[in-house]
């Protein structure tokens, strides 16, 4: 309850001085709040990273860097970028940040084999913020269920970096809460048939060209009258 | 007070810009002389980021043009324009600041309150209806909302097109030119990226293709010449950014003015370089309604685990994410993977009976109603 309380207070602060250079530090410490409750607030933290931009040399690496991850992890939203829009190229080539930038390179090309290797290598910066393995594992089967209405088991193994055993536990949870299914492949390999959507099942898309909206309805009320 | 929107526009934009040139003019240290180099010490509080950020956002708030707008969809209008027309442009200007500094979001966010799908107040005065959707199509672009710019920028070429042999004698007529040419560039880009062609119009499917048309093929085919070609365009047609901070006079002087630009463009072909093979993965999905991963992936002379991303890639760069964490699809070419078997399903474009009917009812009664005023003697 209390936790609300704050972060419904630094929202508001933003939202009444988004060009005020006194709510800096709330702003930082809202980042570290953000990272040990695993909440998150793009614009809360575009709007320090503004304010940064306005004085550099009031610059915290670490608070940056923990911005850049949350952003990572709240792909497939192109929140990395928008960070990055506003952070000085030479800050950018901080090694830590370097590498932040090849992890969303993986990440936006889908080439999670890759992806999974670099993390490996740099967990020391990654585990500062809880909850990122599970984040890019979501935007992977979010990836995925946009692309394949049935995907083989290998293909899903390696994007959510997950191994038997903890894989057939993993499945099981999903086919139980997420409405996934297990079939058998054509060469006896396991099939995972992800959960229908207007993108995996095109057919399902609304045709949006034959509706109106309301509002241009409206247009035409008083003639009608 | 009643002031011509014309000259309250003007102020705001004038403003603006006084503030984005002294920001480029600041950059170029080089060739300052002693005198100046006094002076920007002595003044470094002059024209500061914030005092204009807070200027504009304080004529939209103490016009209440948020509230007012609300209002207005409900049909309420009257009082003086002053305050209010300041309020409305300083929303536009703020898109703009925040568009020179990078912050895309905000800047779209500053400019919710106006619905840019139906004409507005914005549209009234020329210089401010360009600006609107030049800054507002540059955002979403490098939101990676390709189908929102590309609308967006064909609807405004269009009435250039129409309507600029009436501003000849204006004095910013040059100006309209100059952003002509840009959101035709920009276009260019958005429709290499994300291919639209139903949403362009003819007329200004006509100008693209003479301006741009070998470009375009270029553009394509992503080898060197083609990042050549985004480059060349993306500098040509992007917003003049700024470095909004003190700059420190004490080190060895050196320019950065081209500092924003650089990194804004590199990162634009960062997003260009991750897109690389999509439009040969586009090119060969179009000819086929159903074909192995193998073999696409023999075709395109890649192997299989490469092309899976490829085609991932594909799906996630032509699905954008709106504000509210929406998914919404761009792709002109779609397609799903059975295992082994991709499956293409190329979007079939239905006329938009409605809409035209709804135009016509309207236009029909606007010339019933003028000829109800004719009085015949």
């Amino acid at each position: 309850m209390a936790k609300e309380q704050l972060s419904y207070t630094v929202e508001q602060l933003v939202a009444v001085n988004p060009y005020n250079p006194d709510i800096l530090s709330d702003l930082e410490n809202y980042v570290n709040e953000q990272v040990s409750s695993q909440t998150y607030s793009l614009d809360a933290n575009l709007c320090l990273l503004r304010l940064y931009q306005f004085e550099p040399e009031r610059m915290n690496i670490q608070i940056v860097a923990r911005i850049l991850i949350k952003a990572l992890m709240a792909m497939p939203a192109p929140d990395f970028s928008l960070c990055l829009f506003l952070i000085p190229e030479q800050v950018q080539l901080e090694e830590q940040f370097k590498t932040l930038i090849v992890l969303s390179h993986y990440l936006e090309t889908a080439r999670f084999h890759q992806f999974w290797d670099e993390a490996a290598k740099n967990r020391s910066i990654l585990d500062v913020v809880p909850g990122f393995d599970k984040a890019v594992q979501n935007y992977a089967i979010h990836v995925l269920s946009l692309t394949y209405q049935k995907v083989p088991r290998a293909v899903l193994a390696e994007a959510i970096n997950i191994e038997v055993p903890s894989l057939d536990k993993f499945l099981e949870y999903q086919v139980a809460n997420s409405g996934w299914a297990l079939e058998r492949g054509q060469g006896g390999s396991q099939l995972i048939v992800l959960p229908r959507n207007e993108f995996n099942h095109p057919e399902l898309k609304k045709n949006t060209a034959d509706s109106i909206p309301l509002e241009h309805v409206t247009r035409i009320f008083p003639i009608l009258s | 007070m009643q002031l011509p929107n014309q000259w309250i526009w003007d102020m705001v934009d004038e403003f603006v810009y006084q503030f984005q040139s002294y920001c480029q003019y600041r950059a170029k240290l080089k060739m300052k002389t002693e005198e100046e180099l006094q002076l920007l010490k002595q003044f470094d509080q002059a024209w500061n980021v914030y005092g204009v950020l807070n200027y504009l956002q304080a004529l939209v708030e103490k016009s209440q043009i948020v509230q007012i707008l609300e209002r207005e969809k409900e049909g309420d209008e009257g009082g003086s324009n002053v305050l209010k027309m300041l309020g409305y442009y300083g929303m536009i200007g703020l898109l703009r600041v925040h568009c020179l500094l990078g912050d895309y979001r905000t800047g779209l966010k500053c400019l919710e309150p106006i619905d840019i799908a139906q004409q507005g107040v914005y549209t009234i005065v020329i210089g401010s209806h360009i600006s609107t959707i030049y800054h507002y199509g540059f955002a979403n672009l490098m939101l990676r909302r390709y189908v929102e710019a590309t609308r967006e920028f064909n609807k405004i070429l269009l009435y250039i097109l129409k309507y600029k042999q009436y501003h000849q004698r204006s004095p910013q007529y040059d100006q309209i030119l100059k952003k002509n040419e840009q959101m035709y560039a920009l276009l260019a880009i958005c429709l290499s990226l994300c291919p639209q062609s139903k949403l362009v119009e003819e007329n200004v499917n006509t100008q693209l293709k003479e301006k741009y048309n070998d470009k375009m093929l270029k553009m394509q085919r992503y080898d060197d010449e083609a990042y050549a070609v985004y480059d060349e365009l993306f500098t040509y047609a992007c917003p003049k950014f700024i470095t909004p901070s003190v700059p420190s006079l004490e080190e060895p002087l050196a320019n950065y003015n081209q500092d924003a630009y650089r990194l804004q463009l590199k990162l634009f072909l960062y997003e260009v370089k991750q897109q690389q093979l999509l439009a040969s993965a586009r090119s060969f999905l179009k000819l086929y309604s159903t074909i192995s991963v193998g073999k696409l992936a023999t075709y395109m002379e890649v192997d299989e685990p490469t092309l899976r991303a490829i085609l991932m890639t594909y799906k996630h760069k032509m699905h954008s994410v709106d504000n509210d964490g929406k998914i919404i699809s761009n792709a002109d070419v779609d397609f799903y993977i059975n295992e082994d078997i991709i499956h293409v399903v190329e979007s079939k474009s239905a006329k938009r009976y409605g809409d035209y009917f709804l135009r016509q009812i309207l236009k029909f009664e606007e010339i019933i109603g003028e000829l109800d005023r004719v009085k015949l003697d």
